[in-house]
C-alpha cells in the first residue's frame, strides 16, 4: 500500500525523525537571467462571490519592474493577500488583460505556472494520465515531457536517498507516480516540454515535507537553468527552500496599492 | 472564525419564510407559461396576438429579474450572472435554429412543424432562458447555508429538511468554487480555452474531427473534476453540521 504524504509548509511527520537535508543548491554553471516588459495595471480581487461589495480593484505598480534584469531563481516575497499569487496570474497569462511579459532567452511571451494547490491543474485525474490528456495532439511533446519527468524525479531520488524503502520522503513509485512531489514534476515536466519564456513555482513548498521542497526546487532549477529558462519562486520563507541565490522580489500591498521592491542577493 | 451575510436586497427581507413566498410569488411566471403571457394584456389592458406577447412578457420580466439581482449582488453580480447565462441561451437558440436545416437530420428532427416555427420557438426559448437561469441564481443565493443553519439552530432541534437544504446549497457554493479554481487551470494549461496549448500533430484538415473530439475530452475533464471535488467535501460538510448540532448538547442560537 502506498500513501500520499500531505504537509501544510513548515509542518514535518511528527513520528518520523527530520532527515538530512539535501545539499545546498551549487551556483549555476551559466547565468539565467529575464526582464519583465510591464505597465502599471489594474486586477480585479476576485472573490467568487456574486456580491460586489466584495471584490475589490487592486492597482499593480508594474511599471517600476519594466526592463529590470532579473537573476534566475528569482524569489518573490510577500505577506498573505499582498498580492503574489495574483500577480503571477498576470504574468502567465491567466489574468492575460493584465499586459505584464516575462522577456528571456527562450522569448518574449508568458510563462507558464505551477499554482500552490498544484493537483487543481491534474483536474482530478491521475498523475500518470496527465501527459496522455494534455499532450493528446502533440506527441513530441509528450515524449520530450516524458524524459523530463523521469530525469527529475531519478534526480529527486537521488536527492532524497537514505538507504530506507520505506522512507516516507522518497519520491513515489516509478510505475505508478501518486505521490504530490510527482504530481508537481509532472506539471513542471510538462511545461518545461515547449520551452516557456518563464517558470514560475506558487509556494512549491505546499503539501510538501522540506526536503522533498527543497528536492523539487533544486531540481527543477537544474533542469530549467540546463534549457536557459528562468525560474521564479513564490514563497514566504524562501531560505528554508535553500535556493541558490538569484534576485528578489518584494510585493507590498496598502490598502488596493500594491508596489515591488526588488534586488539581488550577494 | 465568524462568518457574517452582507445583507443587500433580497437578502434584506426577514425571516427566511417571507422571502421563500415572495420570491416565490415573483418567481411563478417564470414557471407558468400562461401567467407569463397575461403579462402584457393585464398590463395595458390590450389583447396581443399570440405570436408576441410571449416576447412582449418575457423582456419586461427579464428586466425586473435583472434589477432585483442588481439590488442584492450590485451591478458586477449581474454581470457574472449573464455572462453564463446569455451564452448558454445563445447556443440553445443557434443549435435550435441551424440544427434542422442541415440535411437528412434537418428533415428528423424539424417533424411536423415548418422551419419558420421552429425559429419562432429558438426565440421564445432565448428569451425564457435570459429570465430564468438569472432568476434561478437569484433563487439559490438568496439562501445562504449559513443562515439556514443559523436559523435551524434557533429552534429546538434543527430539522432534517433544513439540513438537506443547507448542504445542498454549500455543495452549489463548493462546485462554484471549483468553477473558479479550475478556470485558472484551465486557462494557464489552454491560453485560448477553446482549443489546447499543445496542438503540433493537428494539420489543418485534421481539425474537423480533432477539435470536436478534443471538445468532448474537455467536457468530460471537467465533469469529473467537478462531481468529485464536490463529493469529496460531503464529510467534512456532514462533520460541520454534525458539530453544529450537537454543540452544547443541543441547537442554539
Amino acid at each position: 500500500m502506498r500513501t500520499i504524504y500531505l504537509l501544510l509548509e513548515g509542518d514535518s511527520l511528527a513520528a518520523t525523525p527530520e532527515p538530512a537535508v539535501p545539499a545546498e543548491n551549487k551556483p549555476p554553471h551559466k547565468e539565467v537571467t529575464w526582464f519583465l516588459e510591464s505597465k502599471d495595471f489594474e486586477l480585479a480581487l476576485d472573490t467568487g462571490a456574486l456580491n460586489a461589495h466584495l471584490e475589490r480593484i487592486l492597482q499593480f505598480r508594474a511599471g517600476a519592474l519594466n526592463n529590470v534584469p532579473f537573476r534566475s531563481p528569482t524569489t518573490m516575497t510577500g505577506k498573505n493577500g499582498a498580492g503574489k499569487s495574483l500577480f503571477a496570474k498576470s504574468i502567465t497569462g491567466i489574468k492575460a488583460h493584465a499586459r505584464a511579459f516575462p522577456k528571456s532567452k527562450t522569448g518574449p511571451a508568458h510563462g507558464r505556472l505551477v499554482v500552490q494547490e498544484s493537483l487543481s491543474h491534474l483536474f482530478r485525474h491521475k498523475i500518470s494520465q496527465h501527459p496522455a490528456r494534455v499532450f493528446d495532439f502533440d506527441q513530441n511533446g509528450k515524449k520530450t515531457a516524458e524524459a523530463i519527468f523521469n530525469g527529475m524525479s531519478e534526480k529527486c531520488r537521488a536527492a532524497l536517498w537514505r538507504g530506507n524503502p520505506d522512507d516516507p520522503y522518497l519520491v513515489g513509485a516509478e510505475a505508478d507516480p501518486d505521490t504530490l512531489l510527482q504530481a508537481k514534476l509532472m506539471l513542471v515536466a510538462e511545461r518545461l516540454s515547449a520551452s516557456p519564456s518563464l517558470l514560475v513555482l506558487d509556494e512549491p513548498a505546499w503539501g510538501l515535507s522540506l526536503p522533498q521542497a527543497q528536492a523539487l526546487v533544486k531540481v527543477t532549477v537544474e533542469e530549467c537553468h540546463a534549457r536557459d529558462i528562468p525560474v521564479l519562486v513564490i514563497a514566504h520563507a524562501p531560505q528554508r527552500l535553500k535556493m541558490q541565490q538569484g534576485s528578489w522580489i518584494d510585493v507590498q500591498r496598502t490598502g488596493n496599492d500594491i508596489s515591488f521592491e526588488t534586488g539581488d542577493r550577494p | 472564525m465568524i462568518l457574517t451575510i452582507r445583507r443587500t436586497g433580497v437578502l434584506m427581507i426577514r425571516p427566511m419564510w417571507l422571502r421563500a413566498l415572495l420570491l416565490t410569488v415573483f418567481a411563478a411566471p417564470a414557471f407558468s407559461d400562461g401567467l407569463l403571457r397575461a403579462i402584457p394584456s393585464l398590463s395595458t389592458g390590450l389583447d396581443f396576438p399570440t405570436s408576441i406577447d410571449q416576447p412582449l412578457a418575457a423582456l419586461p420580466y427579464a428586466a425586473a429579474v435583472y434589477l432585483v439581482i442588481a439590488w442584492t449582488f450590485g451591478t458586477r453580480g449581474l454581470t457574472k450572472i449573464l455572462a453564463i447565462a446569455v451564452p448558454l441561451a445563445l447556443a440553445v437558440a443557434f443549435a435550435m435554429t441551424a440544427l434542422p436545416k442541415l440535411p437528412v437530420v434537418g428533415e428528423f428532427l424539424l417533424g411536423s412543424k415548418n422551419p419558420a416555427e421552429i425559429d419562432a420557438l429558438a426565440v421564445h426559448q432565448f428569451l425564457t432562458m435570459i429570465a430564468v437561469i438569472p432568476l434561478g441564481f437569484l433563487i439559490v443565493q438568496s439562501f445562504p447555508p449559513i443562515e439556514l443553519i443559523s436559523a435551524a439552530r434557533s429552534g429546538r432541534s434543527m430539522s432534517p429538511l433544513i439540513i438537506k437544504l443547507a448542504i445542498l446549497l454549500r455543495m452549489y457554493s463548493i462546485v462554484l468554487d471549483g468553477v473558479s479554481s479550475f478556470f485558472a487551470a484551465w486557462t494557464e494549461e489552454n491560453p485560448s480555452k477553446l482549443l489546447p496549448r499543445h496542438r503540433k500533430d493537428i494539420g489543418s484538415v485534421e481539425k474537423l474531427w480533432k477539435l470536436p473530439m478534443w471538445a468532448i475530452g474537455a467536457a468530460k475533464t471537467w465533469g469529473i473534476a467537478l462531481i468529485t471535488h464536490a463529493i469529496e467535501q460531503i464529510p467534512q460538510l456532514i462533520e460541520q453540521l454534525e458539530m453544529s448540532a450537537t454543540e452544547d448538547g443541543h441547537a442554539k442560537q
